[in-house]
């Protein structure tokens, strides 16, 4: 298990969502083969994964109320950075006015991405190397529209700020697991936008990984699947999570809070972490929750979260506000938007 | 617009930084060299909060080089909290649908991609 030497602590939180949905029967490619009732969000024609970006880390500190001091490190997750030969850590920094020495990197390539960057800020923090790090994650949709693999395919970003645990913080972290093993279960080649897919051998390869990082979790931890209020695994289509939870012995009530497929589609490198944000917006103090991601050759991270007393005093709801605060577009605007253009018709 | 001057301005266009004279408090965005109420010259760095209320706009339909995917957008002077009047296009609305006096709050977007480099800078949505 990777546990820091000091107790850590998530301080605040935050998420972004475009304004623009699309009902994923409106797409072409979905019709019959998805729920009907399931959408997903698409980025505006002068947004992208640096912008929301910026406007999740943004809420996540209006939360801390911390100020920006102390900040050491900011990591993002994604799979749709705008730039290829430049990070999104740095516009960030120098976005937020903390350019100077901090680490800034990005987290690249998986459905994972987002926890990777919260492990890593989580370790930062516990050794000392920094008093405060923000861990975020954001992506556009980053795959050819008229790929299959991409119907689920969303956009938004989520951003956590983690200190040391003490008063100020919200959750605090009991401790986390990981499982890594090497698969061609999804996979694409540098310069083609052609998603490889495995077929039956990619869903083995997810449920090996999330398994065995989640056992190891609750092994380590005491802990068994009775013990969490809520629980947020892999939910890249409607199948996976429902799977997992009943081959883990998780209920469907502990995942309703944080199952945001339905609403929101899969946000790719941070599908997950927007499950804990989902969750986070409404947990009460003591509750535990448990987070599992999954990221497509390239593993899975699990970690467990003790909600604090502290959580009732900071303003929430700002997720779910942003999962109602919508507007519908049709596979027509929707095609306008994946091309950067704009939708109105004024 | 060359990269080095794009980056210099970054701070304003990034997230509305400002300058408050140090002499009589007046608070100028962008930032100037000289204050035009006392005509100090010390400043410091006031981010300003980007909340306000849209005082006029008007419809771009045939817009300039740079911006042709975005058209029909709007673009509106701003009034914000901090008695600061600033023009900029206004984003995550349909323009036939934006009145004066409406409240908005300000984001950083991207606005072009010129010289190699996109541009991020700030706009307004309805808040
Ligand atoms: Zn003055």
């Amino acid at each position: 298990m990777l546990r820091a030497n000091v107790p850590i602590g998530i301080e605040g939180f935050g998420a972004y969502l475009p304004k623009h949905r699309i009902r994923l029967r409106d797409l072409p490619l979905a019709q019959g083969a998805v729920p009907q009732d399931f959408e997903k969000a698409i980025c505006g024609p002068d947004e992208d994964a640096i912008t929301m970006a910026k406007e999740a880390v943004e809420r996540a500190l209006r939360m801390a109320g911390v100020g920006k001091a102390g900040i050491g490190a900011i990591l993002c997750g994604t799979t749709s950075n705008p730039y290829s030969g430049k990070p999104i850590g740095s516009v960030l920094s120098k976005a937020l006015g903390i350019e100077g020495p901090i680490l800034a990197a990005d987290i690249n390539f998986s459905g994972k991405s987002c926890s990777e960057a919260f492990l890593l800020c989580a370790g930062l923090v516990g050794s000392g190397m920094a008093s405060r790090a923000i861990a975020a994650g954001s992506d556009s949709i980053p795959w050819g529209p008229w790929n299959e693999g991409a119907i689920y395919s969303s956009c938004g970003a989520a951003a956590f700020v983690l200190g040391r645990d003490g008063g100020s913080s919200i959750a605090s972290l009991e401790g986390s697991s990981t499982w890594v093993m090497d698969a061609l279960d999804t996979w694409a080649l540098r310069g083609s936008a052609q998603r490889r897919n495995s077929g039956r051998f990619a869903e083995r390869a997810m449920v090996q990984c999330v398994t065995s990082s989640v056992e190891a979790l609750l092994r380590e931890l005491g802990l068994g699947p009775g013990d969490f209020d809520h629980v947020i695994l892999p939910q890249s289509d409607p199948r996976s999570a429902s799977g997992l939870a009943k081959r883990l012995g998780f209920k469907p009530e502990q995942m309703e809070a944080g199952l945001v497929l339905p609403k929101l589609g899969n946000v790719e490198a941070l599908s997950g972490m927007l499950g804990l944000v989902a969750v986070l917006d409404v947990a009460k103090p003591s509750e535990r929750i448990l987070v599992a991601t999954f990221g497509n050759g390239a593993g899975s991270d699990s970690f467990s979260l003790l909600v604090k007393d502290a959580i009732e005093e900071r303003e929430r709801g700002d997720f779910l506000n942003q999962l109602s605060r919508k507007g519908y577009v049709d596979y027509a605007g929707y095609s306008r938007l994946l091309l950067g253009v704009s939708v109105s018709r004024a | 617009m060359s990269a080095s001057g794009y980056l210099r301005e970054a701070p304003r266009r990034y997230r509305l930084e400002g300058a408050a004279c140090k002499g009589c408090g007046a608070i100028h965005f962008p930032p100037r060299a000289v204050c035009d109420r006392c005509g100090g010259r010390d400043f410091e760095a006031r981010e300003l909060s980007g909340e306000g209320e849209l005082l006029a706009y008007t419809i771009i339909r045939h817009p300039p080089k740079g911006f042709e995917g975005q058209a029909p957008y709007a673009i509106g002077i701003v009034q914000l909290k901090e008695g600061v009047r600033v023009l900029a296009q206004i984003t995550d609305c349909d323009p036939a649908e934006l009145r004066e006096g409406a409240k908005v709050e300000a984001v950083m977007r991207r606005i072009r991609e010129d010289g190699g480099f996109i541009e991020y800078g700030y706009k307004f949505r309805p808040a």
